[in-house]
Order: structure tokens, then C-alpha cells, then sequence
């Protein structure tokens, strides 16, 4: 039999350790949700501002076009040209190859008429043909202002993007302007790896007719990938899928990634390119300082547990006093 | 409580006391049976959420009837999946489908059939599914090496007959291979292929198939397959073959296979536990038990029982002997610290890859030096040492190494002109064993990048080696890139180093700027001396390579050279993994890098454009 006192002990003794247990579970419980949230807030400022970065860049290509748009309809009023004489033929010309040397950037311009006849190129090879058909994506029809068709690798392997606009003059449409632009500070936004670890990169991805998200920029582990890799739309829990599913914001804390790596991830989507931005980080690397923490709780509830079952033997061992 | 002696459970109680260790062996024999018969089964049966994905590397080559030949290998996008879709009948409806596109997501192929399996031998079973099949869903389980088996692989629909062709290990799991040619068997895919022209009416296609299958013997698990076949156009009414139509093959990734091998040994272990440990265990008891457990003897017998059982699941689990690994062998040409840059992406894009030096791979790296017959020597070394791959660096290194083999896959990288010298037929379809990788920028983007720090440049001096066809082809090109904007690109055409200073003088006056192309003269240090003569007479220099930025030169727009070793190692991964050279293009670097000297530029009194400034990757100092 054992005293009143010593089953008082006895409880607080077991009381404690169920606490200190308890605790230590639901301390490296909360520790990791807090690990996934700040790691998820990171990656969320992240994909705002690389979203911002691509956003301007598209903007001030779209600019370039306009800018393009504008010298030839001011050329044409004060010629006062609205077919497509010989002459027109020449203004163009000109007007391409001085777009072409005052914009460093510009890889190559193109103008066609209503009939899609490219009539003045920088390139020369491609007077005469169809300027839709170099084309990757479809496109009903070409909105006036100036837009971002479409990143495509052009002959030398390069990632370039291409951007139209409708030519209208005199109120008229008289045909089409396209742009072949560096895609440089496209591709930086991909390569800026700020804030992202050994492991977190930036994806940009668009979705093709089939719903497979196509890669258009270099991943950080296959160099090789832009436009010439796609993941399949039967790999749902991808994160480049999911991405292209939600076309929003969001983050998603249970998705592979190419690598088939279990990832945590902040999506964004740009609808003036169909285009998925994502920026993500392996699990395993988000999750290394919990992991610690928790083998750090682990040991402290251990040592804690024995120091207490050390100090609670003798106790219960004294024989209860008369 | 006691009962009344005389009585029958009085009597039963005598019994069980005196008899214990029988009762007691008897009730856990009869547990081992239970288990064997009813749950084991049970816990071991296709589960109907079982699903397995397969992420396939597709080639396609089709034919051009006009032309008399395939128009070369391209890749797809493929995907292969079996699902359990329904019950019927203690029947499972497996649905296995296999989708083939391009990058761009146009249709090249797919199909679905629809299995009905028996969940406990997964054997198909008539009358279920959408056709009648034999054999099992991948192989039986318990499969003793050699023992053939008959399998449906979606693709074909037809029997495959597999023959044990070895055993082999895949990330530390053994696997048996198996193959099969379908011979006797009609292949005849027409009812899938509508869409090609003239396809059901008039012409139908069937195939030759060749078929790899890798299989985990416990689990009877498929873990890879690899196929080859070439398919052909048939006269619908004579049966007459025509022309090929698409020479393709298929074979799991390396990620895949991965995650099959994952899933392959959970399957094993649950079922070596299910249906071979635990009725071990339980007559390891029994035994012990009728011994007389838990006295001397029975103790003894469950301890000999226990290490029994260790020693089992360490012969089924413990790690195989490792395989041998591949050998990749290397032809550097010489001690260029940037190719050492290479080489080092080159192992690194393998490494991530999974070809891990010292584990899955192992280099041997022979360096000429710059001399052709050493090279020669090198790459009989290389072949003779039984490389099963051959990475070679430069133009005149590689194209002794494809004039010395043929029948071995060549990765190549710094070659700048791969057509052009001839290395490879096409930069997308090399036409023969060669692929690689290419340190080129166009000039057009060197000059536009130079032009916006010095955009009133009107005259570059070239300077290079003459006659080196490499850096006559970059002088070309820089002429046309500088022509729109009226530059005179000077040709500074140098025999030898002793000749670079003098050619330099001559010139001083009519050109004011400097360019340092791409070649083995430049690199041998007529660069330094460009650079130097730059700096003494106050004129913009840029540069192809970037050291050259670093040695005083103005602005570099340069393909990095570790990035296209990268580049290239992932190219050597694929050709591991199953693809061909002439499937795999010929690339550059998709985002060339700037580097800066900002020391420079403020000597000349350059501004740097904002826009520039963004754009550079790296500045020096």
C-alpha cells in the first residue's frame, strides 16, 4: 500500500509527463505550420514581384509595338499613302530597318497586309510568305494597340517573343506588324533565384491544346527545358499543372514537380499570355530547420522526462512517515 | 470457479491442463491456416484504388514516302496509367491508357482498353473486359527466374510471350528482364490510327514490335519497359505492306522508374510480411509451444525461429550487389580551365540526373592536349576501355572522335559550328551517333549589346587566326550583323601570336573599336594582347568569352560555358536512359549572360543604360 502523499506525487508526476509530452507534440505541430506559412508568405512576396517584373516587361514590349505602330501611321499621313503602292512598300522598309537599329532588343520586325503577305521584313529571307506561319499558337485575330503573342525559340535556339499589332491607317486597316523580341529580361525573371535556396526556382509555363503545361523558360535542374519539354495533364498533382488549373492566385502545399519532388509553391497566372508563374521550393529544404526543431524537442522531452522520473523515485521509494 | 469433478467440462479442463502446450500449438496452427486461407488473400488482393502511372520517354520517326526516308526523331509527350475503375462480379475493370502528343499538345497516338483482372491471381478473365485476354495484368507474382509468362502490353493488344532474358538491379532493387518480338502475332493498330490519311478505308497499319519488359519478381510488378517497333502501311484489300509509317520507341523515365522501384518494394514487403512472414512467425510459435514453450526447448526453438526469419528477410531485402557502372568516356583536348568549367556541369547535370560519379557512372577523362594524334589515341583508349558514351570538347577533337566511331554514342560541347564543320548533318536532327552542345551567341545580339554602350561605332577590327574556319565563319557573321547599321567589320587576320601586335599597329586609325572572336588564337593569348592594345590606345573592346572582360576588355555577351557543359550532360542522361543522338537537338544556351568591366568603362568614359544594367549577369570588377 501506498500513502496518500505518495499517490498525490505519484499523480503530479504522471500529470506532468502527459503535459510535457502533449506539449511537445503540439509544439513541433505548430512549429511546422509555422515553418510551411512563413515559407509559403516568402514564396508568395516572391511571385508577386516576379509577376510585377514579367507584367512591365510585357508592357514595355507591347510599348516597343505601339511605338512601331505610330512612326508608320505618321509616315503614311504625311505621304498621304493608304494602299499598298510601291512606295508604301519603300516607307515601310525604311521604317523597319530603323526600328531594328534603334532598338537593340528588337530581333526582327515584320510587316504584312490584310492578306498576311509580309511586304517589308527586316528579315528578307521571309518577304512574300504568310506571317502566320511561323506561328506556335493560333490567334482568331490580332487587337489593335499592341500584344504579346507568344515566347517562341526562334532559329537559333534562343527564347524570343513575339508581339502584333493590327496597322491601321486613316481609320483603315491596312495590315499587321509583328515583332520578334529578345526575350532576356523574360528569361531573368526565370533565372533569379533571390530568396529561393539550393532548391526553390521560378517556373514559367503555358498551357497547350492538349491542357499539358509547356515550359518556356530554363528550369534551375534541366537547363534545356524551355519549349522543349512539357508535363503531361494526367500529372494532376503537378504543381505547373495546378497552376494552369486554378489561372489565379494560390498557394499549394501538397504537389511534385517535375523532378517528382514533393514541393511548396505560390501560383500566379497572367492572362495576357496564358501564362503560369510559379515559384517553388522543395519540402524537404523547407522543412530542415522543423526537422531540427523537432529532434531538439524530442531530446529536451526525453532528458526532461528522466530528470523528473529521477527526482520522483526516491520519493515514492521513503517509507510514508507515522 | 471450479467444476464438479464427473462432469464433461470437468473432464475437458483435466485435459486442457495436463495438455496445454498441444492446445496452445494447435489454436496458433489453426490462426497460421486462417490467415493463410482467409486473410492473407484478402490484404493481398488488387485493391480497387490500385493505380499505376508511368511517365514514358516517346520518339517518333516518321516516314516520307515522297523523300524514300525518315524525317528524323522528335520527342513527345507521353503518359501510361492503369486505374481500377469498377468491381464486377469479384472482377477488376482496369482501364489502361496511353496518350501520345507533341510538345504542343497535337495527338500523335493514344488509346484505352479496358481489363477485367481477378484481384487475387491478376489474371485477366473473360467476358468483362472489352476483349477477351490471356496471361496476367503485369507478371505473376512469386516469379522464378526463367519462368516465361504471357503479358498485354496496351500498345499492341496482343499476346507477348516473354522470355527471361537476366536479372538485373535498379535502385537497389532486383528485377528479372524479360523480352519479347511478337512473333506470329498480327499487330494491327488500324483501329487506332483513323485519323492517318486513307486509314481504315483503304489502308490499315500493323507493327513489329520489340518489347523490354523489367519486373519485380515477389510483386510480379512491372518497374520499366523499353519498346522498339516499326510500323507500316498495308494495302487493306491485298494485305500487301506499302511503306513504313513511324519507326518509334517508348521507355519509362528515369524519374519514373524511380517511383516504381519505390512502389515495387513496398508492394514486396507487404507481401513477403502478409503471406510469408507472419504464418512463419505464428508457426515458429505453434512449434515452440508444442516443445514445450515456455521452458528451455521452446525457447530455443522460437529464438532459432526468429534468427531463421531475419536471415530470410535479409536474403529477400538486403541490398544486391550493386551494378556495375557505366563508363562515360571523356576527350577534353586540352587543360582549359574553361573546360574544366565544362566538364564540371557536364558531371552535374548527370548527377542530377541519377548517374552519380563513383556509384552509376564512372568517367575517363583523357586529355590530348591540342595534338590530333593524341587525340586519336585518346579516343581508341576510350573505346577500348568499353566507354558505352563518348564526350568530347571542341571541333577538331570532336570530329576525330566521329571519324573513329561510329557504333557509340558522341555527346559534344564548345564545338561553335557543328554544321558547318561538319559534325553534325542538321543543329535538329544530327542524321548520325553525334548530339551536343554550343557555345554560340549570335553576333547580331554581341554587336547590339556592344552598340548600346558605343552606339556611334562605325568600324570593328576582328582580329583572329587566319584561315581557322571557326572564327571565318564568325567574321562572316559579324559583317552581316554590322552591315544594317553601316559598320566595316576589318578583318584582322593574324598567322601567328608574333603577328597580332604588328597587325594591330597597321590598323590604328581605321578602326575604333575591337572584337576577340571565338578562337584557338585568342585563346592562346592574342587576347591579352587585343585587350592591352585597347587599353593603351583608348579604344571599346568586347569579347565572346568572358575572361576576356575580366582581363580588361569592355563588355562580353557569352554563352557559359559550365551551363553548356550542363546542358550537355543532360543530353548524355537521355542517351542513358533510352533516346538517340539524332532524337536529341543540337542546342546553345537559351539566355546568353553580359558581363561588364565597370573599371573599363569608366576609363573610356562609357555610360551604362539602365536598361543594360538590368540585363547583365555579372560585372568585374
Amino acid at each position: 500500500m501506498i500513502s496518500l502523499r505518495h499517490h498525490r506525487l505519484l499523480f503530479i508526476g504522471v500529470s506532468l509527463l502527459v503535459v510535457l509530452a502533449a506539449t511537445a507534440q503540439l509544439n513541433a505541430w505548430l512549429g511546422q505550420r509555422v515553418a510551411v506559412g512563413e515559407v509559403l508568405s516568402r514564396l508568395t512576396a516572391i511571385a508577386d514581384i516576379q509577376t510585377q517584373r514579367i507584367k512591365e516587361v510585357l508592357l514595355r514590349q507591347a510599348d516597343l509595338i505601339q511605338r512601331v505602330e505610330r512612326q508608320v501611321q505618321q509616315r503614311f499621313s504625311r505621304d498621304g499613302l493608304t494602299e499598298w503602292s510601291d512606295a508604301a512598300r519603300l516607307v515601310v522598309a525604311d521604317l523597319v530597318h530603323e526600328a531594328k537599329t534603334t532598338a537593340q532588343v528588337v530581333r526582327a520586325i515584320s510587316i504584312a497586309n490584310e492578306a498576311f503577305t509580309i511586304v517589308a521584313s527586316s528579315k528578307p529571307e521571309v518577304l512574300g510568305t504568310d506571317i502566320r506561319s511561323g506561328w506556335r499558337r493560333s490567334h482568331p485575330g490580332m487587337p489593335a494597340g499592341g500584344h504579346i503573342h507568344e515566347v517562341f525559340l526562334d532559329d537559333n535556339g534562343q527564347v524570343t517573343v513575339r508581339a502584333h499589332s493590327v496597322l491601321v491607317v486613316g481609320g483603315r486597316q491596312l495590315g499587321f506588324i509583328e515583332l520578334q523580341v529578345s526575350a532576356d529580361a523574360l528569361m531573368a525573371v526565370a533565372a533569379d533565384l533571390s530568396g529561393l535556396g539550393q532548391t526553390g526556382e521560378v517556373m514559367l509555363v503555358e498551357k497547350t491544346v492538349a491542357g499539358d503545361a509547356l515550359i518556356l523558360a530554363p528550369l534551375r535542374f534541366h537547363g534545356g527545358a524551355a519549349l522543349r519539354r512539357a508535363i503531361p495533364s494526367e500529372q494532376a498533382r503537378d504543381v505547373a499543372i495546378l497552376s494552369l488549373a486554378d489561372r489565379g492566385s494560390g498557394f499549394v502545399t501538397t504537389a511534385t514537380d517535375y523532378r517528382q519532388r514533393s514541393v511548396l509553391a505560390a501560383t500566379r497566372f497572367i492572362d495576357a499570355l496564358d501564362l503560369g508563374v510559379v515559384v517553388k521550393v522543395d519540402r524537404s529544404e523547407a522543412m530542415a530547420s522543423v526537422r531540427l526543431l523537432h529532434l531538439l524537442t524530442a531530446v529536451t522531452t526525453f532528458l526532461t522526462l528522466a530528470v523528473i522520473g529521477f527526482g520522483l523515485t526516491p520519493l515514492l521509494r521513503r517509507p510514508p512517515q507515522p | 470457479m471450479r467444476f464438479q469433478p464427473g462432469t464433461l467440462i470437468y473432464g475437458v479442463e483435466i485435459y486442457m491442463k495436463k495438455n496445454i502446450r498441444w492446445v496452445a500449438a494447435t489454436v496458433v496452427t489453426a490462426l497460421a491456416v486462417v490467415w493463410v486461407a482467409v486473410v492473407a488473400p484478402r490484404l493481398t488482393q488488387l485493391p480497387t484504388t490500385f493505380r499505376y502511372e508511368v511517365e514514358v520517354l516517346s520518339l517518333d520517326n516518321f516516314y516520307q514516302p515522297e523523300a524514300g526516308r525518315y524525317a528524323g526523331e522528335q520527342r513527345s509527350v507521353s503518359r501510361l496509367s492503369w486505374a481500377v475503375v469498377a468491381s464486377q462480379s469479384g472482377v477488376r475493370l482496369v482501364d489502361n491508357r496511353f496518350a501520345v502528343r507533341t510538345l504542343l499538345g497535337q495527338p500523335i497516338f493514344s488509346v484505352q482498353r479496358r481489363y477485367a483482372i481477378d484481384p487475387q491471381s491478376r489474371q485477366h478473365v473473360a467476358g468483362f473486359g472489352d476483349r477477351d485476354r490471356g496471361g496476367t495484368l503485369f507478371a505473376p507474382r512469386h516469379l522464378r527466374p526463367g519462368q516465361p509468362f504471357v503479358y498485354w502490353h496496351l500498345n499492341y493488344d496482343g499476346p507477348a510471350h516473354l522470355t527471361f532474358a537476366g536479372e538485373e538491379t535498379i535502385f537497389g532493387l532486383r528485377v528479372y528482364r524479360y523480352e519479347a518480338d511478337y512473333g506470329g502475332v498480327v499487330i494491327d493498330q488500324t483501329d487506332n490510327l483513323g485519323h492517318l490519311p486513307g486509314v481504315p478505308r483503304d489502308r490499315g497499319v500493323v507493327l513489329d514490335p520489340h518489347l523490354w519488359v523489367w519486373i519485380e519478381p515477389v510483386s510480379g510488378l512491372l518497374v520499366k519497359y523499353r519498346d522498339d517497333t516499326t510500323a507500316y502501311f498495308y494495302d487493306r484489300s491485298s494485305g500487301e505492306r506499302l511503306h513504313p509509317w513511324n519507326h518509334f520507341s517508348n521507355v519509362v523515365t528515369r524519374a519514373s522508374v524511380q517511383t516504381l522501384v519505390q512502389q515495387a518494394q513496398r508492394e514486396k514487403l507487404k507481401l513477403t510480411l502478409v503471406e510469408e512472414l507472419v504464418p512463419a512467425l505464428l508457426l515458429v510459435v505453434a512449434f515452440a509451444f508444442a516443445l514445450g514453450w515456455p521452458r528451455r526447448l521452446g525457447w530455443a526453438v522460437f529464438a532459432a525461429g526468429l534468427v531463421a526469419l531475419v536471415a530470410w528477410g535479409w536474403f529477400r531485402f538486403g541490398p544486391p550487389p550493386a551494378p556495375a557502372p557505366v563508363t562515360i568516356g571523356i576527350a577534353r583536348w586540352s587543360a582549359n580551365p574553361e573546360y574544366t568549367r565544362n566538364l564540371q556541369g557536364f558531371t552535374d547535370a548527370l548527377a542530377a540526373a541519377g548517374y552519380r560519379s563513383g556509384r552509376e557512372v564512372h568517367y575517363l577523362v583523357e586529355n590530348s592536349e591540342g595534338d590530333a594524334q593524341r587525340q586519336r589515341d585518346a579516343i581508341s583508349t576510350l573505346v577500348t576501355r568499353r566507354a558505352a558514351l563518348i564526350y568530347s570538347l571542341t571541333t577538331p577533337g570532336t570530329l576525330i572522335a566521329k571519324e573513329l566511331v561510329a557504333d557509340l554514342p558522341i555527346v559534344f560541347s564548345v564545338v561553335l559550328h557543328p554544321v558547318d564543320s561538319g559534325v553534325v548533318e542538321s543543329l535538329n536532327r544530327s542524321g548520325n551517333n553525334l548530339v551536343g552542345t554550343r557555345p554560340y551567341v549570335p553576333a547580331e545580339q554581341q554587336l547590339a549589346v556592344f552598340r548600346e554602350l558605343v552606339p556611334a561605332v562605325s568600324s570593328i577590327g576582328f582580329l583572329h587566326r587566319a584561315g581557322e574556319p571557326n572564327s571565318v565563319l564568325q567574321l562572316d557573321e559579324m559583317r552581316r550583323a554590322g552591315r544594317p547599321h553601316g559598320i566595316e567589320v576589318v578583318d584582322l587576320a593574324a598567322v601567328d601570336l608574333g603577328a597580332v601586335d604588328e597587325l594591330l599597329e597597321q590598323q590604328l586609325g581605321e578602326i575604333d573599336a575591337l572584337y576577340s572572336s571565338c578562337d584557338t588564337l585568342i585563346q592562346a593569348g592574342a587576347g591579352d594582347r587585343l585587350t592591352a592594345f585597347a587599353h593603351a590606345h583608348r579604344l571599346p573592346s568586347f569579347a565572346c568569352l568572358p575572361s576576356s572582360v575580366t582581363n580588361g576588355d569592355l563588355v562580353a555577351t557569352y554563352a557559359d560555358f559550365y551551363e553548356i557543359g550542363y546542358l550537355a550532360g543532360e543530353q548524355a542522361a537521355l542517351i542513358l536512359d533510352g533516346a538517340t543522338p539524332t532524337s536529341l537537338e543540337t542546342i546553345t544556351v537559351q539566355r546568353p549572360l553580359i558581363r561588364l568591366n565597370r573599371a573599363t568603362a569608366q576609363t573610356l568614359g562609357i555610360g551604362i543604360p539602365q536598361g543594360l544594367q538590368l540585363r547583365v549577369h555579372s560585372f568585374f570588377p
